[in-house]
This record gives structure tokens, sequence and C-alpha cells, in this order.
């Protein structure tokens, strides 16, 4: 999953960028409004986390555009202002949740995954496709209620596909999911990483969640069990 | 920006121009009367002027005229005096006044009979001159044709004219005068109760009194009396300012001796559970007391707003942030129900208390109003799990004492007390018919 983070504070982006990426997320941060909005139009996002009060351009004025834009992926509104008329304008600009600063980062990290998971039609932590099991809280995924340990990478990619069960997606998309934007990017690694989640979902080659799609990418087969 | 002239200089300005335009017409017209009114009794003069001369004239048997030495009218013998007599024969002078000096201008031709008059003022006549022809018997069917004329000088005219009109600009002058200084006092008079209010709130400025008092005109006392609101509702913001900083600085100081005392302890691990703890608590401290401070509370001059557009924005917005819950919010509110509430903390009230409904909800949330008396009510409903009885007096408590409310515990509830109660209203917690919580926030006006 890709985050986007638009906070003019460095120490504090520096140090949220350092804990998302540690739960595996991709982070692209940006210090003011025009960085997060070159960003957005770059690369594939699915979570913006924008700060209110940015300099020049404001947080507000970063959702508007990001929304005349076309952009549609969760946006959650950091601000220092708790008044209920700040929050109510924050959403009304297109955001889709706030949090008041200081905050908890664990805070922080659970609206995140809420709004990543209610994008992708999901309205419990647990996603369930038949015998797989993907709790996003504990990060722990079962099958046939067995667990499946998998690496930071492996998880990510394969919550990656849940959350877009059904969809085809391409080698490049899932490269930028897994990458920040100054790594060095092997098109093998993805083929690698695949190779082995299927190995550990799926060692009997019984269920058969990965389909490969030839000249276009990857596609999560199983079906979802709820919303 | 256009300079502003004070009412006192306005009302002057507009009096003083009117007194000209006024003084300046009856002038002309008095000019005017008195202009007519003379001429019409100089005229009445010379007829009588000309019947006299005929009365004192005389012809003898051969037809011959013969006038007294003297006239009875001491201007007629009086070379230069202004007032000359003539009498013709068929355009010739037969006898002239011992006043005439110089030749009375030629007449128009007059029939028999008939008395001309000439009373032009212009440079080809300066003589006013009446003119009488008759044919005067003097024997049996012997007759003569005679023209008596008499001329007044215009200058004696224009003289006396002149004489009135300085008359008359003196005193309309003085009149104007006395007229504007009596404006002056009446103006000082009656704007003075308007100098009183500009002292009083200056005296209020200096700290020196506290309100206006309450003797003003009846035209005044709505004026005053707002202002004198508006000075108390100041005064309220400014004692909230001053509780909330003192409160701050009261409830700060609990949670910086708890991590001093931790630090003191020196156990690190403790120190950094309690810092985080007590930074928690500090941050919720903060956020509160700034609330408290800003809230507007009840205004003299507040305009009613319209309450269901806000209550809408906040639930769209609600409905947002609890998009996954399945919550259905409904406003059970008219769209003309108005209430003289400062926006931002109606907004600050509804947004706790409806965000409060919604994270306790199953599955409904229902605002309405309930007005009766001298009170005006939101309501707020869920079907949640609701506050048991015991549990009321506590929430309430700790939403009043929020000073020393710890974490997560009612800072909501108590801002929403501390705006109620800048309106002189109250919460009221009861039991939903929907079968959780019902929040009853009243305001202190009618609805």
């Amino acid at each position: 999953m890709r985050i986007l983070l638009i906070e003019d504070e460095q120490a504090l982006r520096e140090q949220l960028q350092s804990q998302l990426s540690t739960e595996g997320y991709v982070v692209d941060a940006a210090a003011d409004g025009e960085e997060g909005l070159y960003f957005a139009r770059e690369y594939p996002c699915d979570l913006a986390i924008v700060d209110l009060g940015l300099p020049d351009m404001s947080g507000m004025e970063v959702i508007q555009q990001l929304r005349k834009e076309g952009c549609s992926f969760p946006v959650l509104i950091l601000t220092a202002m708790g008044r209920w008329q700040d929050k109510v304008e924050g959403l009304e600009a297109g955001a889709d949740d706030y949090l008041v600063k200081p905050f908890q980062y664990e805070e922080l990290l659970a609206r995140s995954r809420a709004l990543l998971r209610r994008a992708s039609g999901w309205t419990q932590s647990t996603l369930s496709c038949g015998p797989l099991k993907l709790d996003l809280n504990r990060q722990e995924v079962t099958v046939n209620g067995q667990p499946v340990e998998l690496t930071a990478f492996e998880y990510k990619l394969l919550e990656y596909f849940v959350m877009h069960a059904g969809e085809v997606l391409s080698k490049a998309r899932l490269t930028d999911q897994l990458y920040a934007q100054d790594f060095e990017r092997d098109s093998n690694t993805i083929e690698v990483f695949i190779g082995r989640l299927r190995k550990k979902i799926d060692p009997d080659g019984n269920i058969e969640p990965i389909q490969t799609i030839r000249g276009r990418g990857y596609k999560f087969m199983l079906a979802r069990d709820e919303g | 920006m256009a300079q502003q002239y004070s009412i006192r200089w306005r009302l002057l300005l507009s009096a003083a121009l009117m007194l000209v335009v006024f003084m300046g017409v009856t002038g002309w017209a008095l000019d005017r009367a008195y202009q007519h009114s003379e001429r019409i009794s100089l005229n009445e003069r010379l007829e009588t002027r000309v019947y006299a001369l005929m009365a004192v004239a005389d012809l003898d048997k051969r037809g011959q005229l013969s006038m007294p030495e003297r006239l009875t009218d001491e201007r007629f013998n009086l070379p230069g005096s202004g007032l000359v007599a003539q009498i013709n024969a068929d355009s010739e002078a037969l006898w002239q006044s011992a006043s005439l000096m110089k030749d009375i201008p030629q007449l128009p031709e007059s029939s028999l009979g008939e008395l001309v008059i000439v009373d032009q003022a212009n440079s080809a006549h300066d003589w006013f001159v009446a003119s009488f022809r008759v044919a005067w018997e003097y024997a049996a069917n012997q007759s003569r044709q005679l023209d008596f004329v008499v001329a007044e000088d215009q200058v004696f005219y224009a003289q006396k004219v002149a004489n009135f009109r300085w008359q008359l600009v003196l005193w309309l002058g003085i009149a104007t005068g006395v007229l504007l200084v009596l404006l002056l006092m009446m103006l000082h008079w009656a704007l003075k109760p308007l100098n009183r209010v500009a002292v009083d709130i200056a005296q209020i400025e200096s700290g020196v009194s506290n309100v206006l008092e309450e003797d003003y005109p009846k035209e005044l006392l709505p004026l005053t009396k707002n202002i004198n609101g508006m000075i108390a509702q100041a005064r309220q913001q400014q004692e909230r300012y001053r509780n909330a900083l003192a409160d701050l600085a009261h409830s700060l100081k609990t949670p910086l001796a708890v991590m001093q005392s931790s630090i003191q302890e020196g156990d690190e691990q403790k120190l950094i559970k309690v810092a985080d703890e007590q930074t928690r608590r500090m941050r919720e401290t903060v956020d509160y007391h700034l609330q408290r401070a800003s809230t507007a509370g009840r205004g003299v001059l507040r305009k009613p707003i319209k309450i269901r557009p806000q209550l809408e924005r906040l639930a769209e917005s609600l409905n947002k942030v609890y998009a996954g819950q399945q919550i259905q919010l409904s406003i059970d509110i008219s769209d003309e129900q108005a209430w003289p509430i400062d926006s931002g903390d109606l907004f600050e009230l509804a947004g706790n208390l409806m965000d409060n409904a919604m994270k306790w909800a199953g599955s409904q949330v229902k605002v309405s109003v309930n007005s009766k008396d001298n009170f005006s009510c939101l309501v707020f409903e869920d079907d949640g799990s609701g506050v048991s009885e015991s549990d009321i007096e506590k929430v309430l408590a700790r939403g009043g004492r929020s000073d020393e409310t710890v974490p997560g515990q009612g800072i909501g509830l108590a801002v929403v007390q501390d705006i109620l109660a800048a309106y002189d209203g109250k919460l009221k917690i009861k039991r939903s018919e929907l079968g959780g919580a019902k929040f009853v926030a009243c305001f202190g006006f009618g609805g």
C-alpha cells in the first residue's frame, strides 16, 4: 500500500514516514502542498495523510485540488485546530476522516487502516476470502485456520491483492506498492515474491489464489466472504 | 473614505442653508411689495397734484392763462426740488413752475379728458410724469386745449427704495443671526444626551464607571441598553478568558508535578509511561480550556441563525467518519427553526453530542428540537446501550469539573456544559425511546 504524507514539520514528517514504512507501507513524504500534488500525480496512491496547516498552499486547498483532479483515494487530515467547525470544513473539502494534533501514533495507524479497508469496500478488520483470512490489526494470515508465516513484503503484497480482489494488477503497479520512488527496481522481484506467496499460501496447489494474466499482470481469484 | 460630518454640523449647515433661502425669498417678496405700493402711492400723488394745478389755473376772457405767483406746495416753488409742473397749449409751454430747471420729456399724445401717467423707471425717462388734457372754456363757445403736466424726479423714488432695501437687509440679517444663535442653543440642548453617552462611555473606558445610566431620553434607551449588554458580554468573555487561563495554569501543574516526581525517582521505564499519560492529559486540558475560553455565549445583538443547515453539515461530515458503521442519522428539525446562538458554539456543542451519539449508537441516531417555557433544547438520541441512572450524575459531574478530567473522560461533555452555561442553559441525560441515551441540551432562550 502506498501512502502520501504531506506534513510541513520535518521532525513529525520523518517520524511518521519511518513508522509507516516499518508497518510495510510505501510512503511518499512531501513538505508542502505543491510537492504533495506532484507525488499524487506521479505515483498511484491508496491513502493521503494531509496536515491542514501547510505553508503557501493550505491542506484544505490541496485536498480540494486532489478531488478536482479526480483522485478518489481516502484522505485523512491532521489538524492542530480541534474545533468542530474546522473539522467539518476539512471533511467538506473532501477529506474522509480527521485526527487532532497531538495524536497517538496507534490512533493514526488504526484510522489509516480503517480508511484503506473502507476504500476497498471491506467493513471489518478481518478480511475473509474462502479459506484465506487476513487480520489487518494483527497482520496475521491463516489458510483453513492454519497460520501462515509471511515476511513484511509478502504480507503487504497479499494485503494489496486481497484489497483489490478481482482486479488485474500490473507488475508496475505492484512494484509501486512495494517500493518508494527512489528505490532501484528489478522487474523479477515481483515474480519472485508472488512465487513465494503461492508456495506459502497454497503449498498443495488446491486453492490457486493468484492467477497470472499473461502480458497484463496478476489477479486475486478468491471471492470475498463479506462486504 | 469620505469625511464624516458631525450631526451638529449637519443640522446647523442644513438649517443655515434653509434660513438663507427663506430670508432671501422673504426679502425679495417684501421688496416687490414695497415698490408696488410706493408706485401706486406716487401715481395717486401725481394725479392729485395735476388736479390741484388745475384748481389754481385760470383763463381770462381773451383766453390768456393766469397762475398765482407761488403755489401751495413749496416744492413747486423751490428750484431743483425734484417736483415740477408745466402747462402746455398746442405743445408749447404756457407756464412752468419755478422748480423746473430742465425740460420735461415729451409725452405721448393723450386724448381729451384722459390722464396719462408714465411711471417706468428707465434711462429714457428720469421723471415720473402725469399729464391731463382738458378743453378749457373761457367764453361762450370759446375754449382752449391745455395739457396740465406734473413730474417728479425718479431720484427721490430710487433713494426711498434704496433706503427701504438697506433697512430690509439689516433687519433680515439680524433676524437670521438671532435665529442661528437660537438654533445653536437648541441643537446643543437636543444633542446633549448624545454627548453624555460619549462622555459616559469614555468614563467606562477609563474605569470610572461600569455601565451607562438608565435616565436617557426614550429615543436613546434602546441604544444605551444594547451598549450595556455588549459591555456585560465583553466582561463575561474577559472573565471567561481569565478563568480559563487560571484553570489552565492550575490544571497543568498537577501533571507537571507527577512527571517531575517520576524524573526524581529515576525509573526510566516508568517515566516513559508517566510522561505518555500526563502529556495526553495535558493535551486534553489545553484543548478543553481553549475551547472554553472561545465560547461566545449569549449576545445582546446575536442574529438568529437557522440551525438545520449547520446540523446537516455536521451530519454529513460524521457520516463520512462513521461510514463503516452503517448508522442512520436523521435530523427532525424544520428548516425555519432559527436560534440566537453563535455559529461556532452550535458547531462545538452539536459536534460533540452528535459524535458521542454516533460513537455509541447501534444503528440509529436522531436529532430533534424541543422548546418549552423559556428554553430551546436540542435533543440527541441513539439506540446504543445508554447511560444508567447511577452513571448520569457521574457523567454530568465529570463534565462540570473538567479541569480535573483524566484522559479520555468527558472533555466533550465538559465543553458542552460550558457552552450551555454561557447561554444560561443546562444539559440533561435521559433514556431514549430508541433504547439508548438521550442528551437534551437546553439553551436559556425561548424557541
